[in-house]
């Protein structure tokens, strides 16, 4: 791996501060605390699904022909390292399975004659829940390795074929992670109420991931151009960045009216169960208030015009926000059914910490400054543009050189 | 992409053909900074910054479309307060009259509907594109030419420096007129 100095030491300090902290206090809490599982559950979610994301964009990319993002594709790919490492993380639930989850329990028992709940038990059994967990993060891993190895080899060889290839791998992710990141929703947090059920919560989550992910590449594009690097990327850029957070933003919310305003219309007691569990109480209901607030309101409002997308600060605030709101999302998504008001413990600040540092760390890992910009990708003339084109070559040694290892 | 004036409606121009875009927009730059007027530009497809090379300011149209979008979220909010709780209040499956999530998937479609078609008649009569009008395009513009006008207002244009300046970019014809429309 060649020498990384996107971070100088003492920021690498800082993260390694964070991840021992996220360690201690997490170790401290599971004996203490019930918050802890339901925590970890929220913190790897939410930045599992952050990668996830991630690997999303750089898929609907290559699938659409999209050339503008080459030029920053390199950031959503280091992003997507951090994907096993959250699986592994993720599967860490197990040890706390009887804290989370009622059907780890024991099986699952009718409140009414009439319901048959044979199908849910034995979908919802230990083995079979896990076994579904492993299958689904290998799956993802596996292709996520496949897009990687053809955008790196790219890097090498040169060869065309390899676009191709990136862009097979990515139309089978779609379709297989369209499928298996439902699933996974329904199993790993719509489980946590298992007499509780919403269609749309799979597609919910992927709203949820799309708008986080977004925000986080932007966030993460700006903060490497404010150290000098990615000089190639323009207004331009961060103008559609700024365009796709804001439209997924609105999408979010466009999928949680459907799913409020369904359940709202059937008025069914066990879907209603979980809305009233979350606006019943004043502490729960606030959460849910300014859960939309931070999710689209904010963002949406600040990202309407066209300058402030190439604020650089602006930006920030928005994308920011937009992240603390998925946060909240998950929070208000997990913690409800079992704590009585919202609150904040050590677990909470400790677990984020960590997982924050952790984040940033294979983050940072993943991203080789030496091939900061996929050089032989042949969309990439297009992403830069004429100017930017000129700023790439005058970097290197000389156009020629450009072609080369 | 019109720049005109009402005032001016006829002018002698000087129109340059180009077959690609990246030729347009460098001499569209290049003739603002030796001293041409940019009467037009016409291209096949919207080309991203062209706006900019041509010498365009902001358009207002985002202003309108936003003001027409809030104009239509306005109208859906009265439209179904004033008829589903004020005017003729029915009882839906128990609901309140007033049920404001009810109300929202009409806010967005009016608000998208409002601002779509507002935009798109502000944005036709800006550019004089009434029903009947009739206009003339130059040939082959919506196919595969580049077309760069420049006017010809007055004696101080300069035929020979337009000239060397259309060679450099490799114009591939060049058609002069007295009425552009």
């Amino acid at each position: 791996m060649a020498k990384n100095v996107i971070i100088n030491g003492l920021e690498r300090n800082v993260l390694v501060g964070m991840l021992a902290a996220g360690v201690i206090g997490g170790i401290a809490t599971l004996m203490s605390s019930d918050r802890f599982w339901f925590s970890f559950l929220q913190n790897s979610l939410f930045f599992l699904t952050i990668a996830l994301g991630a690997v999303l964009f750089v898929a609907f990319k290559a699938v659409s022909n999209a050339g503008w993002s080459t030029v920053l594709r390199r950031v959503p790919e280091a992003m997507m390292g951090y994907v096993p490492v959250g699986a592994v993380g993720l599967l860490m639930v197990f040890f706390g399975r009887s804290t989370l989850y009622e059907w780890a329990r024991g099986p699952l028992v009718a409140h009414g004659p009439e319901v048959d709940l044979s199908f849910k038990n034995a979908w919802l059994s230990t083995p079979f829940f896990f076994t579904r967990m492993v299958i689904y993060l290998a799956l993802w891993c596996g292709l996520i390795y496949l897009i990687k190895r053809a955008s790196f080899q790219q890097d090498v060889d040169g060869n065309v074929e390899h676009t191709r290839k990136r862009k097979i791998y990515s139309s089978i992710f779609l379709v297989v992670f369209g499928i298996t990141f439902s699933l996974a929703s329904f199993d790993w947090i719509m489980s946590l109420e298992p007499m509780f059920y919403s269609t749309i919560f799979g597609f919910y989550m992927i709203a949820g991931t799309l708008t986080s992910s977004a925000a986080a590449i932007t966030i993460l594009v700006i903060l490497l151009k404010k150290r000098g690097f990615l000089p190639e990327v323009g207004d331009k850029h961060m103008h559609m960045l700024g365009q796709i957070v804001m439209g997924f933003a609105t999408f979010w919310a466009y999928i949680w009216i459907s799913q409020y305003l369904l359940i709202y219309y059937a008025n069914l007691p066990e879907e209603t169960i979980y809305y009233y569990r979350r606006t019943s109480t004043n502490g729960w209901m606030t959460v849910f208030i300014v859960n939309l607030f931070l999710n689209w309101v904010i963002p949406f409002v600040m990202l309407l015009p066209r300058q402030v997308k190439m604020n650089s600060t602006w930006m920030l605030t928005a994308c920011g926000i937009a992240l603390v709101g998925h946060w909240l999302d998950l929070y208000a998504m997990i913690f409800p059914a079992f704590f009585g008001s919202p609150m904040i413990g050590v677990a909470d600040v400790a677990l984020t910490l960590g997982f924050i540092g952790l984040f940033l760390f294979v983050f940072v890992r993943n991203l080789n400054v030496e091939k900061l910009i996929p050089r032989n990708d042949p969309y990439l003339e297009e992403s830069l543009g004429r100017e930017g084109l000129h700023l790439a070559y005058s970097q290197k040694a000389a156009p020629g050189a450009f072609n080369e290892v | 992409m019109r720049a005109t004036e009402p005032s001016e409606k006829t002018v002698r121009y000087a129109a340059a053909f180009f077959d690609n875009e990246m030729d347009l927009m460098a001499i569209a730059a290049e003739a603002r900074l030796r001293g041409f007027e940019i009467q037009d530009v016409f291209t096949p497809y919207p080309v991203h910054g062209m706006d900019r090379a041509v010498g365009l300011g902001r358009s207002r149209l985002g202003w309108i479309a936003f003001v027409a979008g809030v104009l239509g979220l306005i109208s859906a909010i009265i439209l179904q307060v004033w008829t589903s709780a004020y005017d003729w209040p029915l009882n839906v499956g128990g609901k309140p009259f007033n049920s404001f999530p009810l109300f929202v998937p009409v806010m967005f479609e009016l608000t998208v509907l409002f601002s779509g078609l507002i935009s798109i008649g502000v944005l036709f009569m800006l550019n004089r594109l009434w029903i009947f009008s009739k206009k003339e395009i130059f040939e082959r513009v919506t196919d595969d030419r580049f077309v760069l006008v420049l006017k010809q207002a007055d004696a101080s244009f300069d035929n020979e420096k337009a000239d060397r300046l259309f060679r450099k970019y490799n114009a591939i014809k060049v058609v002069e007129g007295d009425r552009f429309v």
